[in-house]
């Protein structure tokens, strides 16, 4: 019988060009995550996954022109996180995800009604802190050279008084720094928030940079979400090492805060060590960006847009043509995600929850 | 028998009959008992570190591994660098002659598995399998080629079969037989005894590896793309199309059994080559002339391109939608499919046995 099949068995002749359409590497799609975060559906309808274990860190940048989908695609995964025991914080300038985070059950802290206290040095030393909030304030405001160099004794004078209005009193001989720094210092004198409470509490947390309807100035926001950040960088690092995120930091617009060369964002990024937190920078101008911060995210999203922003953005994240034509031509929702670790690009197709979707 | 019949004498139409019917007797028995009682498909099964293929007939212990990632594929590769990285792979597989290799793709449920399965031609202890397994997973990693041995055996569709109804079918067919042979009528009544019993002991014999395919089985019926001479890009382009293919469509097995053909079938095939198109010029014949040139593009592809000769054994298990696309599919690469009229020696043939 056995060679009664022999003789029957179907065989051909072929040479090895005839069969490299069915060698593995031209069958065998890219290996998937298993699980922990879902992001969307691959172009073959593989569910697609971010599993923070296997990435070095929990940075982020997600970019995509206005409408495309950035700011429901933080909403979507900040869902998946608080359901994973991972708090986030929304570090947002129009106050555009505070229903959303409502809804998650947390709470919506506006700058202007519960100023922040930038003063807390947070795990740095009063110099090394006096010495960031001086750079930050003089890059805000544009102030530079000499005067620049007055700002750094009157916040350091500030710093251990635990009050800003001691800045403002040391800088009083110079009236034209003073003018130029009192707008963004002045209503952050009085203090309502302490960022360690806030990190403590543990309740997801949408800060509106700026009240609804009322244009504030815009270095005031700045100064205040660079010291923000700087904080939280300060205390999470203080906790020690940690392989799982414990907090995400989304920061809407965030081209804003990474053009400034004192930004903390860059500088969290630059840590090698994962210390449980990730800043997930969103932004539409992905050349404001500094590149090296494509090189140091744990992962990045890209989405749709205009032809010259797709161009511009290859040339940044050496996005193949089969990149460009999926982001150039695909519906809302589709993207191309790289991950730190894994050189091939993934064009997905985004699974937004609902919930993470607002009404406009 | 037609020679009996035009000449109307019955003593020679029945010998006629009867030698057509016993030269066709395997076929015939092979499909009559898979057609009442289903197809005696091996079994895969776990045994310790490694797996055994068995068969109603005797079983073989095979080395099975996972090919879980491929670090450069189609997606990303220039099309001379995939073709380098395809024939580095398909030479690294045959170096050792100990084993027939079948690669196998699977995707059901929205799960893709690729398997190499490393079928040893002689009885080796699960020692010198595993032993064999590590050491291809060793050759694969500078390739990009991430491997590890299999835990479970990938789900093909088949289902088992009990066969009851069949086996009932078929001794009504040697009861009919019986009746036919009572009317007179030898040849045909002799014909169907001899198949339906001998169905229904093969039947009885691999009762316990009956099954039903669900949905088609398709086989290589020829290797057209053998005769021509495809450019990198041309390669590349049908890796690209078959690989949108397989990853989109769901619910199949395809099952590749590569053995490195012996030596004298290339020198035969270069030989043939000649001897067609010495007889095509005696002849004058273009038809000869043509085919003896795709003879010897075949055997210029093996002999100066250093193109490996192999014998391939190519089983599809579909369903009805995904088959039909998978034929076109394969067509574009040159490779016609065929479905099969008798099953299990395919799915035999493809699982590296006998």
């Amino acid at each position: 019988m056995r060679r009664l099949m022999s003789g029957l068995r179907p065989r051909s002749l072929a040479l090895t060009g005839d069969l490299i359409p069915l060698m593995p590497p031209s069958i065998v799609p890219p290996a998937e995550e298993e699980g922990d975060v879902l992001i969307g559906f691959d172009e073959y309808g593989r569910e697609v996954y971010l599993d923070f274990s296997k990435l070095p860190n929990a940075h982020s940048v997600i970019t995509g022109t206005t409408g495309s989908g950035k700011s429901t695609l933080a909403r979507s995964l900040a869902l998946s996180l608080v359901e994973r025991g991972i708090n986030v914080i929304f570090i947002d300038p129009h106050g555009e995800h505070a229903q959303f985070i409502e809804g998650l059950g947390g709470v919506t802290l506006s700058v202007e009604a519960t100023p922040p206290d930038v003063l807390d040095p947070a795990g740095f030393s009063p110099e090394d802190w006096s010495e960031l909030l001086s750079s930050i304030l003089a890059e805000v405001t544009g102030v530079g050279g000499f005067l620049g160099s007055m700002l750094r004794p009157a916040i350091r004078r500030a710093v251990e008084e635990g009050d800003l209005k001691a800045a403002l009193r040391a800088l009083a001989p110079a009236p034209g720094l003073l003018e130029a720094v009192r707008p963004v210092l002045e209503p952050l004198a009085k203090p309502k928030l302490r960022l360690e409470a806030l990190l403590e509490a543990g309740v997801p947390t949408c800060l509106v940079l700026r009240e609804r309807g009322r244009l504030a100035i815009e270095q005031r926001a700045k100064f205040v979400a660079c010291a923000l950040l700087a904080q939280v960088q300060g205390l999470m690092s203080t906790k020690g090492v940690k392989h799982r995120p414990e907090l995400i930091v989304v920061i809407d617009e965030a081209h804003k805060l990474l053009a400034l060369s004192s930004n903390p964002i860059l500088r969290a990024y630059q840590e090698t060590r994962k210390f449980g937190f990730g800043f997930w920078s969103l932004t539409q101008l992905p050349a404001l960006i500094p590149l090296e911060i494509y090189q140091l995210v744990g992962f990045s999203v890209f989405l749709g847009g205009t032809k010259e922003y797709v161009e511009e953005l290859s040339a940044l994240a050496f996005l193949t043509d089969a990149d460009r034509e999926w982001l150039l031509y695909g519906v809302r929702g589709y993207a191309v995600l790289v991950r730190q670790g894994d050189p091939r690009p993934r064009r997905v197709k985004l699974a937004i929850r609902k919930e993470a979707i607002i009404e406009q | 028998m037609i020679l009996g019949l035009l000449t109307g004498s019955r003593p020679l139409a029945e010998v006629s009959a009867l030698i057509l019917g016993l030269v066709y007797a395997p076929i015939a028995i092979a499909a009559l008992a898979e057609l009442c009682c289903g197809v005696p498909a091996p079994r895969l099964e776990k045994r310790g570190e490694t797996f055994v293929i068995s068969t109603p007939f005797g079983s073989r212990r095979v080395a099975a591994l996972e090919i879980r990632d491929v670090r450069h594929g189609v997606l990303d590769l220039t099309p001379i660098r995939h073709y380098g990285a395809c024939k580095a792979l398909l030479d690294t597989l045959l170096v050792n002659p100990e084993f027939s290799y079948t690669l196998i793709y699977e995707k059901s449920s929205g799960a893709f598995r690729a398997v190499l399965l490393m079928v040893p031609r002689r009885e080796l202890s699960e020692a010198r399998l595993l032993s064999a397994a590590l050491e291809v997973v060793k050759q694969l990693r500078p390739l990009g080629v991430e491997a590890r041995p299999l835990q479970e055996p990938p789900p093909l569709p088949l289902k088992p079969k009990r066969g009851a109804s069949g086996a009932f079918l078929l001794l009504l067919l040697a009861a009919l037989s019986i009746a036919l042979l009572r009317v007179g009528a030898y040849a045909l009544g002799g014909i169907l005894a001899l198949y339906s019993v001998v169905a229904l002991i093969l039947a009885c014999s691999a009762r316990r590896h009956l099954h039903h395919v669900e949905g088609e089985l398709l086989y290589l019926k020829a290797n057209e793309s053998m005769f021509t001479e495809p450019s990198y890009e041309e390669m590349y382009s049908r890796s690209r199309w078959l690989f949108e293919l397989l990853n989109s469509l769901e619910g199949y097995a395809i099952m590749v059994r590569l053995d490195r053909a012996p030596a004298y079938v290339g020198r035969l095939l270069e030989r043939r080559a000649f001897s067609l198109y010495e007889r095509a010029t005696a002849f004058d014949k273009l038809s000869l002339m043509v085919k003896a040139d795709r003879l010897l593009n075949a055997a210029d592809r093996h002999f100066h391109r250093r193109e490996a000769l192999l014998e391939v054994t190519l089983t599809v298990i579909a369903t009805r939608r995904a088959a039909k696309a998978l034929r076109r599919g394969f067509e574009v690469a040159g490779l016609s499919l065929g479905k099969a009229f008798i099953r299990s020696p395919a799915l035999w043939g493809a699982l590296g046995l006998p």
